[in-house]
């Protein structure tokens, strides 16, 4: 078989431990993409701005796209959600160092944009699962926000009053 | 005459409001906060004032300089829902200012914003409340004859109270020693004031309202009831008319108990009786509303009625221009309120640009909304950003539209409310109309928003890596095209070699 024009890895956010390989073999109008070897034929338009029509062996899917990051998507369709992230084989390879590394690491990021109104925890305080770290106020609620694991606080990023956008690295617990 | 009107508020509301001007042929002014600069009845208006001192003040709670933007256009004040629409001072100081307020008088607003002043007066009225004392108990003796009398289970209330302190559910009267003094003392050091008094305990409640109109000489009207028992964190999310649960007779009684007591009061413009109801039927005066309602939808869609253009004639000194049996019901309709929050994730709001809308269209449908693509829903106010409400011949028939056109509205870039709304709509209690306020919390299964019908995810992957791959080659086409003017060919291909080197 000839070499694709694309050769990505794709994982589903609430899929664990499956990886999808993709090939994209012909692109146009009508794209040929094999999935884990399975060969499809895909009829893909774009109309507006994401939205997209996908058709597959006559099945029509109005599908809607939104970009997250520059590598995962989400994607609605029949009103069913999924997180698809792609990563081609470079990508995939610098990942599985730094995972390794960063293993037990969690980074807890503003999930939306906010004020802080409390900080419960020090650096070097134990906490368990579920522990409330912070108290992020918007669109006047407060959100308490917990920790994800057991372990210790490693940093804290932000104090009371502190306004942060989203994606904002709030605090660290290894 | 009103020959101007200035809507005090922002969002839908002001977009549902100026509709109707427009349609009367009313000039309008729209008020605006910084941030809300780019909002859509901000364009919408015939004139527009900026009401926010620096760039950081969020507030629409201006009355002074409100009334001052009113006198100086000559217009009347609409105040919506929320900000000013329930504050007497607000409403006081239009009547004082001689500016026309669109809803009912201060002493109206007034009496009615005090909770036990409101429940008195309904009572004398001849409105049934919740059993109970309005004044304190002395002591212990007297709370228990007070509760055998109104009937376990009871609710002791702090005089003072508010957020639930002082608050406590008595069962039975072996409860109810430790009860009263658990409330008295929890009162007390909340408040400084330890009186309690009691109240009747309705258990699942059903939240029901009935929509009345009046004008200036004494003519009032209901236009039916709204069932509002689908709450989440008691906030209203979806509502309909009519009620499923209430029976014919019960309904009759309470539309005329409503009226009655809005002819004693001599209310006028649109307002709102909130009611409680029992399984049994029973139902009790909650609070009045004297404003426009967030679900106003749903009546106008059964009765045909504009409530917005009837408020703007009464309060220009107009009669009612319809009678009780002018009022035809017809077939039935649901309200769903579209909020910026995530279902999924315990409502957390979710503010963000709008990336992209599309609305549902056809028949049966009316969307009451301020968004578009490219429109920042803005962390400093209320998450709700529209309003579907669907009609049908019949209740199954309002439901199938309303779920037809939930899946055809896309709103990209924020969370809404949507697909939890989709699945209250397939929920087996509801459908049965057999619903309370505890349905949410009891009835509704919450992990069930995070299942999927169709868990293959071949045609998302099949997406996602398509979508990835045409963005590659733009990114690839952008990095080989000859540069934009004003920059130097030597600095495009040095970049183009950088790059180059990362692979």
């Amino acid at each position: 078989m000839a070499k694709a024009l694309a050769t990505y890895f794709a994982t589903v956010n609430d899929i664990p431990d499956t990886e999808f390989k993709v090939e994209i073999w012909e692109d146009g109008p009508v794209k040929k993409i094999s999935v884990n070897g399975t060969v499809y034929e895909v009829d893909y338009n774009v109309g507006g701005d994401t939205i997209h029509s996908i058709i597959l062996n006559n099945k029509s899917h109005g599908v809607q796209i939104s970009s997250l990051n520059e590598s995962t998507y989400e994607i609605k369709n029949k009103g069913d959600n999924f997180q698809v992230e792609i990563m081609d084989e470079l990508k995939k390879l610098r990942l599985s160092r730094t995972k390794s590394k960063m293993a037990g690491r969690q980074v807890i990021t503003a999930q939306m944009p906010g004020v802080i109104q409390k900080v419960h925890v020090v650096p070097g305080q134990e906490v368990k699962a579920g522990e409330p770290l912070c108290i992020l106020v918007a669109m006047k609620m407060e959100n308490e926000i917990h920790s994800p694991i057991d372990g210790v606080v490693k940093e804290v990023y932000i104090q009371p009053a502190d306004k942060v956008a989203v994606g904002d690295k709030m605090l660290v617990v290894e | 005459m009103i020959k101007k009107v200035l809507v005090a508020n922002r969002g839908e509301i002001a977009m549902r409001i100026f509709r109707t001007c427009r349609v009367m042929n009313i000039p309008t002014v729209a008020i605006y906060t910084h941030v809300d600069r780019g909002a859509l009845h901000v364009r919408y208006a015939e004139e527009a004032f900026c009401i926010s001192e620096d760039e950081g003040d969020t507030s629409y709670l201006k009355p002074d300089l409100i009334i001052g933007i009113a006198k100086k256009t000559g217009a009347a004040i609409h105040p919506g829902y929320g900000f000013l629409s329930e504050n007497a001072d607000f409403a006081r100081r239009c009547e004082e200012e001689g500016v026309i307020f669109i809803g009912p008088s201060a002493d109206i607003i007034h009496r009615m914003g005090i909770k036990t002043e409101a429940r008195k007066i309904m009572k004398e009225a001849g409105v049934p409340v919740v059993p109970g004392t309005e004044a304190p108990v002395a002591d212990l003796e007297e709370a228990k004859k007070v509760a055998a009398e109104v009937g376990y289970p009871i609710m002791l209330k702090a005089l003072a109270g508010g957020g639930g302190k002082g608050m406590r559910l008595v069962r039975e009267e072996s409860e109810i020693e430790t009860a009263f003094r658990l409330s008295r003392s929890e009162a007390g050091n909340s408040f400084g004031n330890d009186a309690i008094y009691i109240e009747k305990y309705i258990e699942n409640p059903h939240h029901i309202e009935v929509q009345v109109l009046g004008d200036k000489y004494g003519n009032v009207i209901h236009l039916y009831e709204r069932e509002c028992s689908v709450q989440r964190r008691n906030q209203k999310v979806i509502e309909e008319s009519p009620s499923p649960f209430v029976q014919e007779e019960t309904r009759k009684k309470m539309l005329e108990v409503a009226v009655e007591a809005c002819k004693k009061i001599h209310y006028y413009s649109a307002g709102t009786l909130e009611f409680m109801m029992d399984k049994d039927q029973n139902f009790y005066f909650l609070e009045m509303n004297t404003r426009l309602q967030v679900e106003h939808p749903v009546t106008e869609a059964t009765t045909g009625v504009d409530l917005v253009r009837d408020m703007i004639m009464v309060a220009a000194g107009n009669r009612l221009p319809y009678k009780q049996e002018d009022i035809e019901f017809r077939g039935a309709a649901i309200e769903c309120r579209i909020y910026a929050e995530d279902p999924e994730n315990n409502f957390m709001p979710s503010p963000g640009v709008i990336q992209v809308r599309e609305a549902p269209e056809g028949r049966n449908i009316r969307l009451d909304s301020a968004a578009y693509a490219g429109f920042e829903v803005s962390l400093h106010y209320d998450p709700m950003i529209a309003k579907l409400c669907s009609w049908g011949r019949n209740r199954e028939s309002a439901i199938t539209n309303m779920l037809r056109a939930l899946r055809e509205y896309k709103i990209l870039g924020i969370k809404t409310t949507i697909p939890f709304h989709i699945r209250v709509l397939r929920n087996e209690t509801f459908l049965k109309g057999n619903y309370d306020t505890t349905f949410i919390d009891t009835k509704f299964d919450k992990e069930d928003l995070k299942r999927r019908k169709n868990n293959n995810p071949t045609i998302a992957i099949i997406a996602a890596a398509l979508k990835h791959f045409e963005q590659e080659k733009e990114a690839a086409a952008r990095a080989t095209t000859v540069p934009l003017v004003g920059e130097s060919l030597w600095k495009h291909y040095g970049k183009l070699q950088m790059s180059a080197n990362n692979y």
